[in-house]
Order: C-alpha cells, then sequence, then structure tokens
C-alpha cells in the first residue's frame, strides 16, 4: 500500500522535471574562456620547394578523335593540312524502280568550312590533291603517314607533298559576311580518273589532301562530301549524283608541337598532359604570430589543412594553337605514375567540370594567375598524426580532351611566374586547461 | 520500484542530460557543483550534520538514522540570465547531482554507496574575427564546446559507537570525462571567387580517474547541539585521452577539503543549521589549473528548520537558508562569488512507526554569481526523492 502510493507519485513527478531538461547553454560572446587558440596562416611554397619532378607529355589520343579538319598555311609560321579518305562507291543505284549499275564519269568535292581566317576580303585559294602512298589515321601527322606498332613509314616529302594535284578553287562564299569566323563552303570538281582512284576498295593510299595556297590563311574543315557523278547502265542519258561521306579524318600541322622546355603544356590534339610530382615540405617559414620576430621554421606536421592551391601563370601559346575559345582544365591524381604515360588517372580534384580559363589570356593578355584546388589531393587533419608526407602525382589536363587543337601553356620553372603551391594552415595552439 | 531506479541510473549517466549550461564551466576544472540534497539546499548547508535523515556523499553518518534500506535520488533544474559586458543571455538546464543508497547494518551502522557530481564542464563560446588570406579579409567563426563533467563513485561506511557519537569513512574512485570541440569555420559566401576553405576542427575527449577517501565524525555535545566535521582526501586525478584525441596523460592534485557544521536545537520544533567548507586548487600541479585557481575559498550557510506541522504521512518541515562561497576557480581573471537564499520542505510520503521511510525533499534557490562585468542570475530547484523498503 505504501509503496503503491509512493510510485505512483513518483512518476508524475519525475516527468514534471524531465519536462525541464531541455538545455540552453550560455555561449560566451569572445575565446577568452577557450584554451584553444588557433593560428590560421597563408603560405606560398616556390615551385622548387614543392615540386620534385614535371613531365610534360603528348600524344594522348589522335587528330583523328577531332572529327574535323584544319586548314591552313604559313599563318604566323603555322600550316595544317587535312587529309580525308572516303567510303567505298555504291555498285548500283535504285533508279525508277529498277536496280542500275553504276559508270562514274566524274565528281566534285564539297568543303564546309566552319572557321575562315585570311586576308580581308580576298578570296583563300585550296587545293585537293591525292595521296600516292598508304597512310593512317590515327597516326598520321606532318612527317610520318603511318606510325603503328609494325610499320612506321614518313611521307616521301612531309606533309603527303608527293601528293597529286587534282583540283582546286577559291573559296570567296565567306566573303559576303565577316571576313572572319564564317562559315564558308566550295565544290572543286575532280576528274573521273581521280573518282576512279579513290573507289579502289581497301587501298590505304586511297586519299585527299586538302590545302591552301595562300599564306596567312586558317581554315576549320568541319565537314567534306565526295559527290559522285555517274549514269546509270540501264539509262545512259542521265546522270546522277551520289554522296560519298568520308570513312576518315585527320590532319597535319607543321610545326609539329616539341616538349616544351621548361613550361607547361595542357591540351591540343594529340593531347598534352602536364605531369607533376610533388611533395609537401615537412616544415615552411613561420609568421610573425608563430615564430616571434626572430623567424622560424613551422613543422607542418602539426598543422590542419584548409586550403591548397597550384597558382600557375598563363603564357602565351603558339600560334595555330591558340585556344579561341574557353578552354577547361583539370587535375586528376595519376594513379600508378610508374605507368606513365599510360597510368589511370583518378576522380577530378576540386571543381568536376575544371578550371574555365579564357582564351585572352593565352595571347596577348598571358601573365594571368589560374588557381587550381589540391586541397582534396592533400588534405589532411589533426587526426591524421603521427603524419608523413607523401609524394603525389597528379596530371593537368583538358577536361574535355580530344575536343581541340588548342592547348593552354603556363609558366614553369625557368621562367618568372613559376608554378606556386599556396597553402592555408591552421595551427592549433593548445591550452593548457583540463 | 526496480526499474525506477534503473531509470535514474540512466538519466545521472546521460551526457545530454547531465549538462550545466553556465558560463562558468568553462574555468578551471569547471562550475563547482556540490554534492548536497535537497535538505541541505535548503538550510544553506554544505552537505553534513542534518537533522534529516539521508544519504549525502562523504558523509555516510547522516545515514545512520535510517530505518530501512533506501534508496536516494536528487535533480537538479536551473536556469537564469548572465551579463557579460555589454552581452547578456540566457540559461538552463537540469543536472542530478546525487545518486544514493544506504543499507542500515544492524541499529548503529550503516553502508553507503554514492555517485556525485564535482565539477560541471560544459560551456560554449562563439566568436567572429576577420583574417587576411589570399588577399582579400575573409570573415570566420570560431565555436569552442565543452561538455563533460569530474564525478565521484564512492561506497561508504558508518557506525555509532555512543549515543553521542558517530564515525563513518568512505572511499572511492573519481569518474567522469570532459570533450572540448573547437571549430573555426571561413565564410567566403560573399567571396565565391575565391573557393572553399576547409573548417579547422579540432576533437578531444579525455577522462577523469584517481582515488579519494574521506572520514567524518558526529558528535552531540549536548542534547541540543550536534556538531559535524569531515576531511576529503584526493588522491592524484589522472586526465587521461582516449583513444584517438592527442595529448599526454595529466594529474591534477586535488587539495583536501575540510568540513565543519552544527545542527542547535532552538526551541520545540525550530533548528538552526549552519556550516563551512573549505579547499583550496591552487597548488594541483597542474598549471592550467593554477593559473586560475583563487586560493584557499570557503563556503558557509546558515539556515533555520521549522516543523511546522503535518501533512500527509508526516511533520512538515520548512526551511529557510542563506548561503556564501567563493568559486574556486576563477574566470576571466576575476574571482566569482556566490550568493544565494533558500526556500524548503518536505513531504513524508511514508512512516513506519510515526518514522519517515519514504519522502520528498524541495528546496528552492535564488541567487547570483558575480565577478567584475560577469553577473549571473539564477534560479535553482532541487528535489531529492528518498525511499526505503521494508
Amino acid at each position: 500500500m505504501i509503496k503503491s502510493h509512493f510510485v505512483r507519485l513518483l512518476f508524475p513527478l519525475g516527468f514534471l522535471f524531465l519536462a525541464n531538461c531541455s538545455e540552453n547553454v550560455a555561449t560566451a560572446p569572445d575565446l577568452d574562456l577557450i584554451d584553444v587558440k588557433p593560428y590560421t596562416i597563408e603560405v606560398l611554397v616556390p615551385f622548387a620547394d614543392f615540386v620534385q619532378e614535371v613531365n610534360i607529355v603528348g600524344g594522348y589520343g589522335s587528330s583523328s578523335d577531332l572529327g574535323s579538319g584544319v586548314v591552313a598555311k604559313d599563318f604566323n609560321g603555322f600550316s595544317a593540312k587535312t587529309i580525308v579518305r572516303f567510303n567505298p562507291y555504291p555498285e548500283s543505284v535504285e533508279l525508277g524502280g529498277s536496280t542500275s549499275g553504276l559508270k562514274f564519269i566524274g565528281g566534285r568535292v564539297v568543303l564546309a568550312f566552319d572557321s575562315v581566317q585570311g586576308p580581308t576580303g580576298e578570296a583563300i585559294g585550296l587545293q585537293l590533291s591525292a595521296t600516292q602512298q598508304a597512310w593512317d589515321s590515327k597516326t598520321v601527322t606532318w612527317e610520318v603517314a603511318v606510325d603503328t606498332v609494325d610499320d612506321k613509314t614518313s611521307w616521301v616529302q612531309p606533309g603527303a607533298g608527293s601528293s597529286v594535284l587534282v583540283g582546286s578553287g577559291d573559296l570567296d562564299s565567306h566573303l559576303a559576311g565577316d571576313s572572319v569566323k564564317s562559315f564558308a563552303s566550295i565544290s572543286i570538281d575532280v576528274d573521273s580518273a581521280t573518282v576512279a582512284a579513290w573507289g579502289g576498295e581497301g587501298s590505304y593510299s586511297q586519299g585527299m589532301v586538302v590545302a591552301s595556297t595562300d599564306p596567312a590563311t586558317r581554315l576549320n574543315l568541319w565537314d567534306a562530301q565526295l559527290v559522285l557523278k555517274a549514269i546509270p547502265l540501264i539509262n545512259a542519258d542521265t546522270i546522277v549524283e551520289i554522296p560519298i561521306p568520308v570513312s576518315a579524318l585527320s590532319f597535319m600541322v607543321d610545326p609539329m608541337p616539341t616538349n616544351p622546355g621548361g613550361w607547361l603544356r595542357v591540351g591540343g590534339l594529340p593531347a598534352w598532359r602536364s605531369i607533376i610530382t610533388m611533395k609537401l615540405p615537412e616544415q615552411v617559414k613561420g609568421s610573425v604570430e608563430i615564430c616571434g620576430d626572430s623567424g622560424c621554421l613551422f613543422d607542418v606536421s602539426k598543422s590542419q589543412l584548409n586550403l591548397a592551391e597550384l597558382i600557375l601563370t598563363t603564357r602565351e601559346t603558339e600560334a595555330g594553337f591558340k585556344p579561341t575559345t574557353p578552354l577547361a582544365i583539370q587535375i586528376r591524381s595519376v594513379l600508378s605514375p610508374s605507368s606513365l604515360p599510360k597510368s589511370p588517372l583518378g576522380d577530378p580534384i576540386g571543381l568536376q567540370q575544371g578550371v574555365l580559363v579564357q582564351p585572352k589570356f593565352f595571347d596577348n593578355e598571358e601573365g594571368e594567375q589560374i588557381f587550381f584546388s589540391l586541397t582534396d589531393l592533400l588534405g589532411f587533419s589533426d587526426g591524421d598524426s603521427p603524419r608523413t608526407f607523401t609524394s603525389n602525382t597528379f596530371a593537368l589536363l583538358s577536361s574535355d580532351e580530344g575536343s581541340s587543337l588548342d592547348f593552354a601553356s603556363f609558366q614553369g620553372s625557368d621562367n618568372s611566374g613559376f608554378p606556386v603551391l599556396r597553402l592555408i594552415l591552421t595551427v592549433p595552439k593548445q591550452g593548457i586547461s583540463p | 520500484m526496480r526499474s525506477f531506479w534503473i531509470g535514474c541510473i540512466l538519466l545521472v549517466t546521460s551526457p545530454q542530460l547531465s549538462e550545466a549550461q553556465s558560463l562558468l564551466g568553462s574555468s578551471g576544472l569547471g562550475m563547482k557543483l556540490d554534492p548536497i540534497d535537497a535538505t541541505q539546499r535548503a538550510l544553506g548547508g554544505v552537505g553534513l550534520s542534518g537533522r534529516t535523515p539521508t544519504i549525502l556523499p562523504g558523509d555516510p553518518t547522516a545515514s545512520l538514522d535510517l530505518l530501512a534500506s533506501t534508496a536516494s535520488f536528487t535533480l537538479q533544474p536551473m536556469w537564469g540570465s548572465y551579463k557579460l559586458g555589454v552581452d547578456e543571455g540566457e540559461f538552463s538546464g537540469t543536472r542530478f547531482p546525487i545518486l544514493g543508497m544506504a543499507f542500515p547494518l544492524g541499529t548503529s551502522g550503516v553502508a553507503t554507496f554514492t555517485l556525485n557530481s564535482f565539477f560541471d564542464q560544459n560551456s560554449a563560446a562563439a566568436a567572429g574575427d576577420t583574417l587576411q588570406l589570399m588577399g582579400a579579409d575573409i570573415p570566420i567563426t570560431d565555436q569552442s564546446d565543452l561538455l563533460g563533467g569530474l564525478s565521484a563513485l564512492r561506497m561508504g561506511w558508518a557506525q555509532r559507537f555512543s549515543s553521542s557519537i558517530a564515525i563513518g569513512a568512505s572511499a572511492g574512485v573519481y569518474t567522469g570525462s570532459v570533450k572540448r570541440n573547437f571549430v573555426r569555420s571561413f565564410d567566403l559566401d560573399s567571396l565565391p571567387t575565391l573557393g572553399t576553405l576547409k573548417d579547422f576542427s579540432k576533437n578531444e575527449t579525455s577522462t577523469y580517474s584517481g582515488p579519494l577517501v574521506s572520514v567524518n565524525l558526529s558528535w552531540n555535545p549536548h542534547s541540543l547541539l550536534q556538531l559535524g566535521g569531515s576531511v576529503q582526501w584526493s588522491g592524484a586525478i589522472a586526465l587521461s585521452p582516449i583513444e584517438g584525441s592527442i595529448g599526454e596523460k595529466e594529474v591534477i592534485r586535488a587539495p583536501i577539503e575540510l568540513k565543519v557544521a552544527s545542527n542547535w536545537i532552538l526551541g520545540p520544533g525550530l533548528f538552526l543549521n549552519a556550516g563551512l567548507s573549505s579547499s583550496d586548487w591552487s597548488n594541483s600541479g597542474y598549471p592550467g589549473l593554477d593559473a586560475v585557481a583563487v586560493g584557499r575559498t570557503n563556503t558557509y550557510g546558515i539556515g533555520l528548520e521549522w516543523e511546522a506541522t503535518r501533512f500527509w504521512s508526516g511533520i512538515f518541515p520548512l526551511r529557510l537558508g542563506f548561503r556564501k562561497s567563493t568559486m574556486p576557480f576563477q574566470f576571466k581573471g576575476q574571482e566569482v562569488k556566490e550568493r544565494n537564499v533558500s526556500l524548503g520542505f518536505s513531504v513524508v510520503l511514508a512512516e513506519v512507526f510515526e518514522l519517515p521511510i519514504a519522502a520528498i525533499d524541495v528546496a528552492v534557490e535564488a541567487g547570483k554569481h558575480s565577478a567584475s562585468d560577469f553577473e549571473e542570475n539564477f534560479n535553482r530547484v532541487t528535489v531529492t526523492l528518498r525511499a526505503g523498503n521494508r
């Protein structure tokens, strides 16, 4: 009886007081009471103190990956030719409900350009020539016609110079509009012998080279088509035109970009990557806050990383390869540095889409600083103790690798504006209260 | 009944509910939280020589008059407001300062088991600032939270040697932990071109451990007067980082704590209670504590108890008290004083042979903490539930 009365009382009382259990902790308006008083410092680590090795590696992908061509002649020293191979010709055609064999009597090549740069108000002379030796669209360059595992054959004359002229014409359709960067097309006739030569099935020497004859010109060739003229055998009075799309398209540039010395290159086609192996310094110069006026070396391992940024300075890109549209550049970890240049890469570090750099910074406004986050690559926190800093190898590459002939250029160790690593570190200064 | 006490234990050991809330929790070992039940709170007592048979940590003689095995549970809601310079705020929370059990051994002895708090370390601070980084002024916020406390788990024994003298002793261990969390965040919302700065954070948790022993004496030199005294000795309190936390094991030398108290029968149903306790934390051997320790600090209190009438199952005592103390640790370089007045009563819930075996004791205090430009006004309710089992 006594117990039941008591227990009946206790529970409502318990509820009454627990209802007041909500905590409202007073928050002091300053940190005088707190023992942890961290310092946050910014350190700029020069190139020599954090970079162990730099490799500029080219050859990723092929010019044929672009899907369009480049034609130029002495455009600020840059020349380029586009080389195409056409699909096999059809053997027959449907005509009036009947199938008829064909007799090819000639044709024309239709070229479409989406960017034309040249002397203002002047037509641009174009030449078509037929290749005379086998070439490989994946490996063809100005110097080399084939560069495969078991075959490396140079052009008899660089730039497929031994090709035979089969047609020419003046491109002037762009003159009606803006003289620069406007759409233009041209149709150039080719004779029946040329058509017959290009129709040889399985011939690796089949090919057409498109070149400019006028200096200071540069054109982007976005489409090429061979339009065959044929007479159906069942109706010799009729001429039909049969479009033949290209089966392979690539381009050759001169001069070929050589491996840069002392500076960084990213992008292009075949693409370039700048591979940097870095190691965080164990110690950096401490600030006055940490070291006092006399200065000291500050132990990085005692800090937490708030930010790590690679700061690159742009430089003017070589003529013919200057970006004309913004270039997105990303950083990825090299997962197996010993396997370079074929090492797999990790996910992008920092912005997934990469850092977008305006083309002017690779032209007349060179010298712009571009910031790439490395925080996630180097991220370390207080709980990682004891901490040792291992080497990290990462690649700078175009976010849209293989989509542009243009590449980015950054200053390297040999120039002013060399790469700098910015670190923002917070140093926990532990107090002594329990 | 068993399930009720299991629930009580869970409440005491629940860190969220055991939080204190005053800004004073940030200094030294935190805010002193005396292991005093509601009867002593109401009388301004120091936890010694009460008339009411109860369970007091460090004073097993207080349990000698319990008729039956008894469990007690004290809870303490507290709320108030503070002013620190131009800043003001409010706080509230509930603490559970004592959990105890007593087992009479015959008619002249008693064994006790208690778990009580000593210091509450619970505070928060936030401050904004600006740092010059990356060529810009970047706003930052530093947020610090401290959560934990120092408690004691003890086993005691008391023996009455004559009608006027009883001696008690208790031994136990310090326990508890403190968790520190600090975050510095960077506000780059207004500077989107600067990217993202990761927060700096630091988390550390340490546990307390160490022995403590106390002896106490209860002496009735006169039929109207009861005197009591106790000495509490503590061994080194080890402050050990738990796994994953950085730091070395540290040792804190806790001081000897002295208490004296008296209870005088002024007249029929009217009693005067007075007490004094003293300790000195300035020689702990731990630089962080010594730097903020005030030196010898005293707590004294005085109170009246009047057995006004009978209510429910027994006597209904009313209590009135005053208490003044100095906190052992400075707050922002200043001594902190506490003054409070208290009112209280007890309701006897069950009696056997006119002796109480279950009761609720209630104390209501209104007080103030003050130190230079810091002032904290608080209200504190202390409720002790006592239940015997025949």
